[in-house]
């Protein structure tokens, strides 16, 4: 159910992201595909932010449908499951597999739909740029889907699902809402661009922008590097394999220590 | 009918997420209002700002309601919008239907959660408005563009108001009532959540932040992928003073429809649904 559900979103989101794309008669490239669903509106004022929030949405909906997937097992059913799992730090490491492997299917969905969708519709071509940052791609968006909902699953075991959302969703939106405020009080252009490039570096979200990202690869370099800075994809990449592995050991720890027979955590639950 | 409202906005206001709403909402408020504050010490009247156009949703205060009205689809489920998933949790929803009748409980519960999220959204926006009205003169009459009230680009901008003539003859008045949309624009969306949750019974209650989030987000789809002069944009419909290209007639019918379709659905459940 979880793998169809994907698919739709990917599908559905696909279609929306591609519809743009309808019409224009140059040929398409991987790489402008790429940049188009990795935050190509992104930039420091108002409207632009409400394009990069519409470009959230498919992280969100993802979020929702999977940052109950390993607290659900709490939830429902959670002292039968748990009383017949002799070790459950070993079963937690083996959902956050499966939730990894979900996250990787969604984004390489995506991609993959679109570019289904885009050879109908127009004329597709496959450039070397295009192909690694696809790499790119699938590892910093599943890496960020990942570990988005790994700490939702965290911080629902000890509070809920309902806080756990709130607190991670809203902690996206004012990152979101920092670009905005990154217009007024931080220079991003000219000389003032070296020394503040830090700002953008830590604004998590900055992350999934790639055309804010720079790259060792020149023809990658040359065309995303739009303000001449030193982001290298692989910061990020380093960065969230980090917080990933963070995560899933607090996560061990708290399902070790989470108390299976608790009052009714969600709707019609033991 | 009154019995039964009463007692459940009395349940809802004994939790703690609509004060953790209002609270939000207050902060935001008050990080506006001294903002202007430092901003407008010292000022001559002629400087200032008239007090309504200091709102923290006055169009051109960007900075603070771009982030609030991101945070809208999911704030405006919270403090209401699990009401009956929490009656069924905690079996009120016996207890009050016992006491009133079951018709008589959907209803009201429909009622309880419109009123107490257009409250908890509304009392934020008049506190702020007497706070202004207290800290700046009302005789203060400019305007954040720093242009006359009479020049012709000024005229244009007032005329693509919603309802200019209003904002031209009462301003307080069309401030009062685009604070009540505001507010039954945060009570429509959480009466739909509450339909939605009567329909579709659903195993966590997170997912209840799903219909908003998807209703507000497939508005703004419109706009980015059909490339209309007219946005769809919501976020352009609840500020104040907004001189966007919009339609607010066909916006007013969308959260009718919207409105209407929570109450068939809640009139549908509460006749046929067995409350043990």
């Amino acid at each position: 159910m979880y793998i169809l559900l994907c698919l739709i979103i990917a599908f559905i989101w696909s279609g929306i992201k591609i519809f743009n794309f309808s019409g224009v008669e140059e040929d398409i490239y991987l790489s402008d595909l790429v940049l188009k669903l990795a935050f190509d509106n992104a930039d420091f004022f108002v409207g632009a932010v409400l394009d990069m929030a519409i470009d959230l949405i498919p992280v969100f909906l993802f979020q929702m449908v999977f940052g109950m997937y390993i607290y659900r097992h709490f939830c429902v059913t959670g002292i039968y499951f748990f009383i017949r799992c002799d070790n459950r730090k070993s079963w937690f490491l083996k959902e956050t597999f499966k939730l990894l492997g979900f996250s990787h299917l969604y984004q390489t969905a995506i991609l993959i739909f679109s570019m289904i969708i885009l050879i109908f519709i127009s004329d597709f071509k496959i450039d070397m740029c295009g192909i690694v940052l696809v790499l790119y791609y699938v590892i910093i968006y599943s890496m960020w889907l990942f570990v988005t909902c790994l700490i939702i699953n965290c911080i629902a075991l000890k509070l809920g699902s309902v806080f756990a959302y709130v607190s991670v969703i809203g902690v996206q939106i004012l990152f979101l809402g920092m670009f905005n405020i990154y217009e007024k009080y931080v220079s991003m252009d000219g000389s003032q661009l070296l020394i503040n490039d830090i700002w953008l570096k830590l604004n998590p979200l900055s992350g999934l922008v790639f055309k804010w990202h720079s790259s060792l690869f020149e023809n990658v370099n040359n065309k995303i590097n739009i303000f001449h800075i030193i982001y290298d994809f692989n910061e990020t990449v380093a960065i969230l394999c980090v917080l990933a592995i963070f995560f899933v050991v607090l996560g061990m720890e708290l399902v070790k220590r989470q108390d299976i027979i608790d009052e009714n955590r969600e709707i019609g639950g033991i | 009918m009154v019995k039964s409202v009463k007692t459940q906005m009395y349940a809802i206001f004994q939790r703690s997420s609509p004060y953790i709403v209002f609270m939000i909402l207050l902060t935001f408020v008050l990080i506006n209002y001294f903002h202007n504050l430092s901003q407008y010490k010292g000022c001559y009247i002629f400087e200032i700002v008239n007090p309504l156009r200091l709102s923290i949703l006055e169009a051109t205060n960007e900075d603070y309601n771009i982030m609030l009205i991101q945070y809208l689809p999911f704030m405006l489920v919270l403090p209401a919008g699990f009401s009956f998933v929490r009656d069924i949790e905690t079996r009120e929803i016996v207890y009050i239907s016992m006491r009133v009748s079951k018709i008589k409980y959907y209803i009201g519960k429909f009622i309880a959660v419109f009123l107490s999220t257009f409250i908890v959204f509304v009392l934020p926006l008049f506190i702020e408005m007497l706070l202004n009205n207290i800290a700046f003169t009302m005789e203060a009459r400019g305007n954040p563009f720093n242009i006359s009230e009479i020049s012709s680009n000024y005229m244009n901008m007032v005329d693509k108001y919603f309802l200019s003539d209003l904002y031209i003859t009462h301003p307080y008045l069309y401030y009062c009532l685009f604070v009540c949309v505001f507010g039954a624009v945060a009570g429509t969306f959480a009466v739909f959540t509450l339909s939605l949750s009567m329909f579709i019974k659903s195993s966590m209650k997170a997912f209840l932040f799903l219909p908003a989030y998807l209703f507000t987000c497939g508005l703004n789809i419109i706009t980015e992928n059909l490339h209309t002069d007219v946005s769809t944009n919501y976020y352009y419909y609840l500020r104040f003073f907004d001189s966007a290209n919009k339609n607010g007639i066909a916006y007013a019918c969308i959260i009718g429809s919207v409105f209407l379709l929570s109450l068939i659905i809640v009139c549908i459940k509460s006749k046929t649904c067995k409350v043990i």
